[in-house]
């Protein structure tokens, strides 16, 4: 994925622009208690998802590039490669549905880290790296941490309760 | 003596309870206006939008209500997606698969087993645990 416009600078005409590559091959073990608190109008559902994950492979490197245009210009840029580590998360979640097929889903994402790599920022003059700097450190595995979903649900089967005539 | 304690006791839940229910319903009006500068907000971002390499999903919270039922959800949002199906075989078990991934080249699937318990006529509880899925990002 190239050059995509990162902040709203970017996308009218100079600004900040993200480019990265990701080739990564991942299994999961998972448990996920759940717990719904239900009346005729709500349902309430809480449930927290545990993850262990053994990596086959894992390749993340990105850039974030500011100006790219200009003479002079910044590059903040970070990679991480690793096989065959396990790691752990959690993904704590909400959802939310109003006695209707819809529904609205919140969730989180925590998790342990395999590999810390470098954040550098690099500053360019006229094409040539004029100097660089730590910028800190990223944890790796790297994903967000908050999910946003809405959803529509159906449902087959007799009603509880319900005899077949 | 004991017998009016508990009951006062389950007046005071009772109003407690639809307390509870005016106030969520309140609630939803807000978020209706709420939803729409949520997504204003995350697109004007792309930090908060682009999966990364680790897919964060979005769990499956399933609750049967039918005998025998078989459901299907379809959920998603501007950086990713679920379809969703669980099916119960027995009044206590079930199984549950569905595939997820992001917009950018990424891809994965799970299959669960279940276990679920009606505790009281409002309070469900519902354990999934599985193996062997195999999510994939690329790009």
């Amino acid at each position: 994925m190239n050059s995509v416009p990162w902040d709203v600078g970017a996308l009218i005409e100079y600004g900040t622009f993200f480019s990265r590559n990701i080739d990564t091959r991942y299994h999961k073990i998972f448990i996920q208690p759940e717990w719904v608190y239900h009346t005729e109008k709500i349902d309430l559902a809480v449930a927290c998802k545990m993850n262990a994950n053994y990596f086959d492979s894992y390749h993340y490197n990105y850039c974030i590039e500011d100006h790219p245009d200009d003479y002079d210009y910044y590059q903040t840029i970070s990679s991480s490669d690793f096989r065959y580590k396990w790691n752990f998360s959690l993904e704590p979640a909400v959802k939310i549905q109003f006695h209707s097929k819809l529904f609205l889903q919140a969730s989180f994402l925590c998790s342990t880290s395999v590999n810390n790599v470098p954040v550098i920022r690099c500053h360019y003059v006229d094409g040539e790296l004029h100097e660089w700097e730590y910028d800190g450190e990223e944890n790796n595995p790297s994903h967000l941490s908050f999910l946003f979903t809405v959803g529509y649900e159906l449902k087959f089967g007799k009603k509880k309760g319900k005899v077949a005539l | 003596m004991y017998f009016g304690k508990i009951s006062y006791i389950a007046s005071d839940f009772k109003i407690l309870h639809e307390n509870i229910l005016k106030r969520l319903i309140m609630r939803r009006k807000m978020l209706t206006m709420m939803v729409p500068v949520l997504i204003g907000i995350i697109l004007t971002s792309c930090s908060a939008v682009l999966q990364k390499a680790y897919l964060e999903t979005s769990p499956n919270l399933n609750r049967f209500t039918r005998e025998k039922e078989k459901n299907v959800k379809a959920s998603l949002f501007v950086n990713h997606y679920e379809v969703q199906s669980n099916v119960a075989l027995s009044p206590h078990l079930g199984v549950s698969a569905g595939i997820n991934g992001g917009f950018k080249h990424q891809f994965g699937g799970e299959v669960a087993g279940i276990f679920y318990e009606d505790f009281t006529d409002k309070f469900y509880f519902e354990v999934q645990g599985a193996m062997g899925i195999l999510p994939i990002s690329r790009k």
